[in-house]
C-alpha cells in the first residue's frame, strides 16, 4: 500500500455486539492485524478499531467498535449503538447460551440504531467444530426470518471473517447508491468525504500513519 | 553442578555468595544490576522464603554477610523446594508473610532485596511461577527462563520497550533508605521506640500531613503490602469479621453462581501477560479465581463485575491472597462510590460524567476536541477508571498510583488522569482526526516513563479538585442519571436508590455502614466543626457559581467584559449593604415577577410576559397598579403578578423558571 496519505470517501460506523466471550475482540483483531490474539483480554466498556478497505473502487474506512460483552456493561455500551451503520452480531456455535440471547441482542440493535442499520450475524469459532452446539440450518433459519446476513467465521483461522465485515460494508453502499440510506440524516453512520473535493486537504493529514492497523 | 556457570559470559562478573543458617541455606546475594542476571534471582527467592532473622540486624550488606557463614555446596536446594510445594502456596514466614514476623527481619531483608532486580523479585512469595523455575531447578529447558520478564513477572515484549524504556530500567524495589525512613515513622507513630513487629502497629495509619508526603514519595516495595492494608482499613476489616476468608471460600465454592461461570471464562483473560495468569495452570489463576468467587458471594448484588479481576489479579502479584481480598474489599466498599461495579454500574457511569466536567474545567481544548468529534470519553475512562488503573498501566506505575489512591481514595483517580491528559494534552491537541485522538487517548498510560513527574502534576490538581466538588458533581449527575434512565432498567435504579447501601452477606459488626449515594448528615452527631466545614463549602459553591454566571455573561456579550469578577473580601464592599437593603423601602418601589403573559390592550396598559420582573411604580389602585419594565410605564392587572419579597432578600425565588438551561448547568447544585 503506498505510504502517502490515505484518501477515503466514507467513513461507516461499525459496533461489535453479543455474550461475553464470544470472540468479538479477537474477530476485530483479526480483521484489523489479520493475526490470532490468543491472549486477548477481556473488554471493559468499549474499545476501537480501524480499517481501510475498497468496496467498488471507493475507499471506505472502518470504524469499529468492540462492546464489552457482560450485561452490566449493556447500560455503557448503548450509547454506542446510535448512528451505526453496520452491527456484527455475534454467537459463539460451542456454546448455545450465546446463541440463545441473540434475540435480546437483536432488540436492543434493532431500537436502538437506524431502520438502515446492516445487522450481520456471526456464529464464532467455526475451528471448534466438533463441539458445535448450534447448527448452522438452525442460525441460518434465524438469520432469514430476521431479514439478517450471516455467516460462520473463525477468529482463530480467519475463515469468513473478512468477508462478514466486507459484506457488510458492500450492503451499505449499496445502500447508499439505491437511495434507501440518506446520508444527510445524522443518524445514518455513513460520512461522506469526498478524497478530492476542497476538503482533501484537510484530509491528507488524516492519514494514521503507523498507527493505523492497516498500514502494516 | 547446574551452578557452576563459569560456561556462562553473564554470570562470571558477579560474586556468588551463599549463606548458611541453622542447617539451611539463606540467601544469595550478589551485585547490583544484575538484570540480565534471571536465574539467581529465582534461585535466591526460595532462600529468602524460608530464612530466620539474623542476630544483628544491619544497613551493611557485608556486616549482615560476615556474620554467617559463606558455604559453597548447595546439598539441600531441592529439598527446600519441595517444603514449599506441600506449603500449598502460602509462605508464613518469608518477609512478606504473617502479623508477627518483626519489622527488623523485613528491614534487613530490605537491604538484602536491593540487591535484586530481575525477574519476580517484586512477587509476593507465594507468587513466584513454580513451574518455571522447577524447569530451571531440572536444568532443561533454559530457554523458559530466558525469556524475558520484568521483577514483577510480566513478559517483556518490544511493545514493553516501546514507550518505557526508561520505566524498564527503573527499579521497583526502592532504596533501603526510604525504607528506613518509614520504619523510623511507624515507630514515632506508634510512641514505641521498641517496636519490632508488624502485629504492634496499629491497624490503621492516622492520615497525617506527614503519612501523606511519605505516601506521595512512595511506599518501599517491601513493606508496601503491610502499608495497604493499614492505608484502606482492610486490616481493619479482616480483623473485625466474623467469618474468615477461608470460610468465605468455602461457602463461595459450594455456591453455583451465575457469576462463577463469567469469572471461570475471564480468569485467562486477565492478565494474559503475565507468567502468573496466563495459563490454566499459572500459579495465580486457583487464587484469583477462589478471590473473585469469594467477592461475589460477598456481594450478591455486585456478583462479578469486569474490571474486578484486573484489580485481583495486580493485587495478588503483591499481597498474600487473604490480604488482597480484603483490599479488593476496601476497594468496593470504601474507596470507590457506591454501586460502583453493581448491575447498573451507576457510580462509575456518574464518574464518567464528573470526570467529563472536569476535563471541560481543567482542560477546555482536549474537551473542545471531544465535542467536535462526537465523543464520548468514557470509551476510554471507563477502563482506567473501573480497574483504578490495574492492566491500564505499567505495574510499576501502578504500585505508585495505587499507593495514593489508597490514600486519598478515588478523588485521586480524577486527579492523575487530569495530570496523564495534561502531559499528552499538546499531542492530542496536535491530532486532526477522531481515530488519531482516540489512539493517542488510549495510548496515553503507557507512555507514562517519569512516574514522579506525573504525580508531581497530579497534586498540582490537589487545591482546586477538592473532595467537595467531585461529590457535589458526582451527586448531580447520579441524580440525572437515576431520572433520565430508560424505561426498562428504571426498576433496577429505584431499587438501587433505595437500598442505598450495598447488599452483602452480613454486616461488618462494628464496621460503620457504607457510604450513601445521598449522603444524610445525622444533624445531632454533627460537631460544631463539620457544621462549620459544611457552610463553608456551601458559600464556596455558591461563590463558584456566581462566578460562572459572571463568565458566561462576559462570554456571550462583549460589553460585559468589564465586568469585574474579582471578589473584595474588603470591609468596604459591605458599606453600602445597609443602603442599598434599606433604599428599597425609602423609594416605595417594589418589584413583581409576572405569572403570566400579558399583552396590552390600550397604549396605557403594560405589555409583558412571564417571568418578568417589574418595577411597581404606584400601587394607588388595589387592583390595578402602575409598573414600569424596560423604561416604558403602564397599567397593569395586580392579580397577574406576585410581588417579590426583596426585605428579607429572597431573590432566588424570582426568574429562576425563565433561567435558560446554560445557566442551571453552571450552577453546582448543592444539598
Amino acid at each position: 500500500m503506498a505510504a502517502g496519505p490515505y484518501n477515503y470517501s466514507y467513513i461507516f460506523k461499525y459496533i461489535i455486539i453479543g455474550d461475553m466471550g464470544v470472540g468479538k475482540s479477537c474477530l476485530l483483531h483479526q480483521f484489523t492485524e489479520k493475526k490470532f490474539m490468543a491472549d486477548c483480554p477481556h473488554t471493559i466498556g468499549v474499545e476501537f478499531g480501524t480499517r481501510i478497505i475498497e468496496v467498488a473502487g471507493q475507499k471506505i474506512k472502518l470504524q469499529i467498535w468492540d462492546t464489552a460483552g457482560q450485561e452490566r456493561f449493556r447500560a455503557v455500551t448503548r450509547s454506542y449503538y446510535r448512528g451505526a451503520a453496520g452491527a456484527l452480531m455475534v454467537y459463539d456455535i460451542t456454546r448455545r447460551t450465546t446463541y440463545n440471547h441473540l434475540s435480546s441482542w437483536l432488540t436492543d440493535a434493532r431500537n436502538l440504531t437506524n431502520p438502515n442499520t446492516v445487522i450481520f450475524l456471526i456464529g464464532n469459532k467455526s475451528d471448534l467444530d466438533a463441539q458445535r452446539d448450534v447448527t448452522y440450518d438452525e442460525a441460518k433459519q434465524f438469520a432469514e426470518e430476521n431479514g439478517l446476513m450471516f455467516l460462520e467465521c473463525s477468529a482463530k483461522t480467519g475463515e469468513n471473517v473478512e468477508d462478514a465485515f466486507l459484506d457488510t460494508a458492500k450492503k451499505i453502499y449499496k445502500n447508499i447508491q439505491d437511495g434507501s440510506l440518506d446520508l444527510n440524516a445524522a443518524e445514518s453512520g455513513v460520512q461522506h468525504k469526498p478524497s478530492n473535493g476542497p476538503r482533501g486537504a484537510n484530509l491528507g493529514g488524516e492519514s494514521s500513519g503507523n498507527k493505523d492497523p492497516c498500514s502494516c | 553442578m547446574e551452578y557452576d556457570d563459569s560456561d556462562d559470559d553473564s554470570v562470571q562478573d558477579y560474586e556468588y555468595k551463599y549463606v548458611r543458617r541453622r542447617g539451611k541455606n539463606f540467601c544469595t546475594c550478589w551485585p547490583e544490576r544484575n538484570f540480565s542476571f534471571q536465574r539467581m534471582n529465582i534461585d535466591s527467592y526460595f532462600y529468602l522464603q524460608t530464612n530466620q532473622p539474623l542476630d544483628k540486624p544491619s544497613d551493611n550488606l557485608d556486616e549482615v554477610l560476615s556474620q554467617v557463614e559463606t558455604i559453597s555446596e548447595r546439598d539441600d536446594k531441592d529439598s527446600l523446594l519441595y517444603e514449599e510445594d506441600e506449603d500449598g502456596g502460602r509462605c508464613g514466614n518469608g518477609c512478606w508473610g504473617d502479623e508477627d514476623d518483626s519489622l527488623e527481619t523485613d528491614y534487613l531483608l530490605g537491604e538484602i532485596f536491593r540487591y535484586q532486580y530481575g525477574p519476580f523479585s517484586a512477587l509476593a512469595p507465594s507468587m513466584i511461577p513454580r513451574n518455571m523455575t522447577s524447569k530451571f531447578n531440572n536444568n532443561h529447558e533454559y530457554d523458559i527462563l530466558n525469556l524475558n520478564y520484568d521483577e514483577f513477572g510480566n513478559k517483556i515484549e518490544d511493545s514493553y520497550y516501546k514507550h518505557s524504556n526508561k520505566l524498564l530500567n527503573s527499579t521497583t524495589l526502592r532504596d533501603v533508605q526510604q525504607r528506613k525512613q518509614w520504619i523510623g515513622f511507624l515507630k514515632l507513630l506508634q510512641k514505641e521506640s521498641e517496636l519490632h513487629s508488624w502485629r504492634m502497629v496499629r491497624n490503621r495509619l492516622p492520615k497525617t500531613k506527614e503519612l501523606y508526603d511519605m505516601v506521595i514519595k512512595g511506599i518501599p516495595h517491601s513493606i508496601r503490602p503491610k502499608i495497604w492494608i493499614r492505608l484502606t482499613g482492610a486490616l481493619s476489616k479482616k480483623s473485625k469479621l466474623v467469618t474468615s476468608y477461608t470460610d468465605m471460600v468455602k461457602a463461595s465454592s459450594i455456591d453455583q453462581l451465575q457469576s462463577s461461570k463469567q469469572i471461570e471464562k475471564d480468569l485467562l483473560r486477565t492478565m494474559p501477560n503475565s507468567a502468573c495468569f496466563c495459563s490454566k495452570n499459572s500459579i495465580g489463576i486457583p487464587k484469583l479465581r477462589r478471590l473473585l468467587r469469594a467477592i461475589a458471594w460477598l456481594y450478591p448484588d455486585i456478583g462479578y463485575c469486569q474490571g474486578t479481576g484486573m484489580i485481583a489479579a495486580s493485587m495478588l502479584l503483591i499481597l498474600e491472597e487473604e490480604d488482597a481480598f480484603w483490599m479488593v474489599c476496601s476497594i468496593i466498599e470504601d474507596l470507590q462510590p457506591t454501586s460502583y461495579y453493581s448491575n447498573s454500574l451507576l457510580g462509575a457511569q456518574a464518574d464518567q460524567r464528573v470526570l467529563a466536567q472536569c476535563i471541560k474545567i481543567y482542560l477546555p481544548e482536549v474537551d473542545k476536541l471531544l465535542q467536535e468529534y462526537d465523543l464520548d470519553a468514557s470509551v476510554i475512562f471507563l477502563h482506567w477508571f473501573l480497574t483504578a488503573f490495574a492492566s491500564v498501566v505499567n505495574i510499576k506505575v501502578l504500585v505508585r498510583i495505587w499507593d495514593i489512591f489508597f490514600f486519598d481514595g478515588s478523588i485521586f483517580l480524577f486527579r492523575i488522569t487530569l495530570a496523564i491528559l495534561t502531559l499528552k494534552e499538546k499531542e492530542l491537541l496536535s491530532c486532526n482526526n477522531a481515530n488519531d485522538f482516540v489512539l493517542t487517548l488510549s495510548e496515553a498510560p503507557t507512555c507514562i516513563d517519569d512516574i514522579e513527574y506525573l504525580i508531581q502534576i497530579s497534586t498540582g490538581f490537589s487545591s482546586s479538585l477538592t473532595e467537595n466538588l467531585i461529590e457535589t458533581y458526582r451527586r448531580k449527575y447520579l441524580a440525572s442519571l437515576l431520572t433520565s434512565k430508560c424505561p426498562n432498567s428504571q426498576l433496577d435504579s429505584t431499587k438501587e436508590r433505595s437500598g442505598q447501601n450495598l447488599a452483602k452477606r452480613f454486616s461488618w459488626g462494628s464496621w460503620p455502614a457504607i457510604s450513601n449515594v445521598l449522603r444524610v448528615t445525622n444533624e445531632d452527631d454533627e460537631t460544631l466543626e463539620s457544621k462549620n466545614i459544611r457552610q463553608t463549602n456551601i458559600i464556596v459553591n455558591l461563590r463558584e457559581a456566581i462566578l460562572q454566571i459572571g463568565k458566561h455573561f462576559q462570554s456571550l456579550d462583549t460589553e460585559n467584559i468589564k465586568l469585574n469578577l474579582m471578589v473584595d473580601y474588603t470591609m468596604n464592599s459591605h458599606a453600602k449593604d445597609l443602603e442599598n437593603y434599606a433604599s428599597v423601602d425609602k423609594h416605595h418601589r417594589r418589584r413583581a415577577k409576572a405569572l403570566i403573559d400579558f399583552e396590552n390592550h390600550n397604549e396605557d396598559e403594560l405589555t409583558f410576559h412571564k417571568n418578568d420582573i417589574i418595577t411597581i411604580i404606584s400601587k394607588w389602585d388595589e387592583h390595578i397598579w402602575i409598573a414600569e419594565l424596560n423604561g416604558v410605564r403602564g397599567w397593569i392587572p395586580a392579580q397577574f403578578v406576585e410581588l417579590l419579597d426583596e426585605r428579607s432578600k429572597s431573590y432566588s425565588c424570582a426568574g429562576d423558571d425563565s433561567v435558560s438551561e446554560a445557566i442551571t448547568d453552571l450552577i453546582i447544585p448543592i444539598y
